[in-house]
């Protein structure tokens, strides 16, 4: 059992987000920096969309009655068991009647990710539409719809074998003037080019207002040359809107599924993350690049969350006659043995620290 | 209406344009306009890829004139994507398609539609001949949006246009149908909302329990249905809420 001592400032239940219902008016929601959130369920040894905690600003006070597997990943909120600092972006194994509390952010970012072992689980955790993710708009999904409160609770699925500890080796570094990249359109061409120019050359600073739903920014006014509304169309995480008062406003995870406001650009998506940490104080400017260049930064994001799968645990060990062998295919189909006279043998694999036997009989 | 004089496939994505959204969106603009010949396309284009469960592609939002579909640019490009919806065969089948006209009983006026009056007056109409021009007509809905399952929906007559509240309400009932300038639609959630409210409907427009959490989809038509008396309103409710009710779908 793990007990909310206290909630925190805002504290969901989320995951990547409910895929697939956008068609019918169902806001995508999940985390709101995806990269950490999946980084913190990898550090854990979960599939990475298993529910986790995001936590704003401050996080909660957490007591676990048993002994626990847990990653502390996004901004540092500044972790501590028992008293103790804890480190960010690494496995944490946590004793019995052991208190997390969060000291409030220590550094730039707003946005900190909770993973456990076997992800959260409660029953007052509602699954909807195929995800775990908190709508608070519309109260559905995650912890009873709604944010954490005092004297929650939640079922402690945590291996209590859980050997495989790693650390995240260069986690992302936010900071307070960010400089985030952009594909423009689909709608450029509905502003004079001094516009374009002012957005990717300006400094725009995040306004309090700014919440799950989007980022607002204030800074210089982009004008446009045949009024700032389109007939409705489909909205993307990151895409920036320019309503009539000519500040941007970028669009994040509770956005609407639709919108009538001008896009003039999209932040690409490994950017995401930096984008998901911003908070009111901090400033961001633009910087366009191609859709070549994204996919590269996309795919050198993905490779980070990749070092993190190579689970040394899952991967069998095989053995013949008690000798370890060399697998040299990953699909385990060709194997190495060396001067064997007989033709049967013994072949001994062990997954996980399960052993099963098997007899081979191998022809030339 | 994507076949020629020889039976022979025009491709349906021949004259509309293909626009980045970012590293991740693939936004197709069928037209400029709100017409339903243009939104019968987005829907047609969106049920073609639908159906052919590309793994890459994450999420397709048909609108009013253009359709986002969102990749995942690990696993597919922009260009590649074009050129992979570009080769999809197009069956004859998905021309034939019939029209789902889904039926939605409605209690006008009162406290269930209290601008019912104003929108009368607005129009020099009775209360009746509003309720008339408004349920005799077959609404294509565009597409859902605003609230989860919110229809957007086309063809109001323009007897009884009304422009939106001054001073919109904080909090509109879910079910309550409304008029706004030239549009009318119902809230499907409890929301804020300065649309003036003419009625309301008993049915649950968003049920987020089930997996096909919406009576309808974009691309169906809606006719509003009128009820006779609270009674009735009352009645079909409790149906509804014992998930006992049936929708009433017409196939055209």
């Amino acid at each position: 059992m793990i007990t909310v001592v206290t909630p925190g400032t805002f504290t969901t239940i989320q995951d990547i987000g409910r895929k697939g219902f956008q068609r019918l008016g169902v806001p995508e929601s999940g985390a709101m920096d995806i990269f950490s959130f999946k980084a913190g369920n990898l550090l854990v040894g979960n599939d990475h969309n298993l529910p986790s905690l995001e936590m704003t600003l401050f996080g909660p006070e957490l007591y676990f009655e048993d002994s626990a597997v847990i990653a502390v990943t996004g901004a540092d909120l500044s972790p501590k068991i028992n008293g103790k600092k804890v480190k960010n972006w690494s496995t944490i194994k946590i004793n019995p009647k052991s208190t997390l509390t969060f000291d409030g952010p220590v550094s730039n970012g707003g946005r900190g990710y909770l993973s456990i072992n076997g992800g959260f689980s409660s029953p007052n955790l509602n699954k909807i539409l195929g995800s775990f993710s908190t709508y608070v708009p519309a109260n559905f999904g995650g912890y009873l719809g709604r944010p954490l409160l005092e004297g929650d609770s939640f079922i402690n699925n945590s291996e209590k074998a859980f050997k495989n500890t790693q650390q995240l080796k260069s986690p992302p570094v936010f900071h307070d003037k960010e400089t985030l990249r952009v594909v423009l359109g689909p709608q450029d061409d509905r502003f004079f080019d001094s516009s374009i120019n002012e957005l990717l050359s300006s400094e725009y600073q995040i306004t309090p207002d700014s919440d799950r739903i989007g980022c607002r920014l204030s800074g210089p006014k982009l004008i446009h040359n045949d009024g700032p509304d389109v007939i409705s169309d489909g909205n993307t995480f990151g895409t920036i809107q320019i309503p009539g008062s000519g500040e941007p406003i970028i669009l994040l995870s509770d956005r609407g599924t639709t919108g009538g406001y001008t896009k003039i650009a999209s932040v690409i998506s490994a950017d995401w993350s930096r984008l998901a940490q911003l908070v009111p104080g901090c400033t961001v400017k633009f910087q366009e690049v191609s859709l070549e260049q994204a996919y590269q930064f996309k795919q050198e994001e993905e490779n980070i969350l990749n070092s993190l799968r190579e689970i040394p645990l899952n991967v069998p060990e095989y053995k013949i006659d008690g000798k370890k062998i060399e697998i040299l295919s990953s699909t385990g189909e060709s194997i190495n043995l060396e001067k064997q006279e007989n033709t049967k043998y013994i072949l001994e694999v062990e997954v996980n620290k399960v052993n099963q036997e098997f007899e081979i009989e191998m022809r030339t | 209406m994507f076949w020629n004089s020889k039976n022979k496939v025009e491709n349906i994505f021949d004259d509309v344009i293909f626009k980045p959204v970012g590293d991740t969106g693939l936004f197709i603009e069928i037209g400029q306009e709100i017409t339903e010949t243009i939104n019968s396309k987005v829907h047609a284009i969106t049920n073609l890829v639908e159906n052919q469960n590309l793994p890459f592609i994450e999420e397709i939002i048909p609108a009013y004139s253009s359709l986002l579909i969102n990749f995942d640019p690990l696993k597919i490009s922009f260009d590649s994507l074009i050129q992979w919806l570009k080769s999809i065969e197009i069956q004859p089948t998905i021309q034939n398609k019939k029209s789902r006209v889904v039926m939605i009983p409605t209690l006008y006026g009162g406290e269930f539609g209290p601008d019912l009056q104003s929108v009368a007056d607005y129009n020099n109409l009775t209360i009746d001949q509003v309720i008339e021009f408004h349920s005799s007509t077959k609404y294509l809905i565009y597409a859902l949006g605003f609230s989860p399952g919110f229809p957007y929906l086309g063809g109001l007559p323009s007897e009884i246009h009304c422009p939106r509240l001054s001073d919109p309400r904080t909090q509109v009932p879910a079910g309550s149908v409304g008029i706004a300038d030239s549009q009318t639609g119902i809230y499907s959630m409890p929301t804020p909302g300065g649309w003036r409210l003419i009625g309301k409907t008993p049915l649950n427009l968003f049920d987020q329990e089930s997996s096909s959490p919406t009576i309808f989809s974009p691309g169906d038509y809606l006719q509003f249905v009128p009820l006779s008396s609270e009674n009735d309103y009352c009645e079909i409710k409790k149906l509804v809420l014992s998930r006992n009710f049936t929708v009433e779908v017409q196939i055209s």
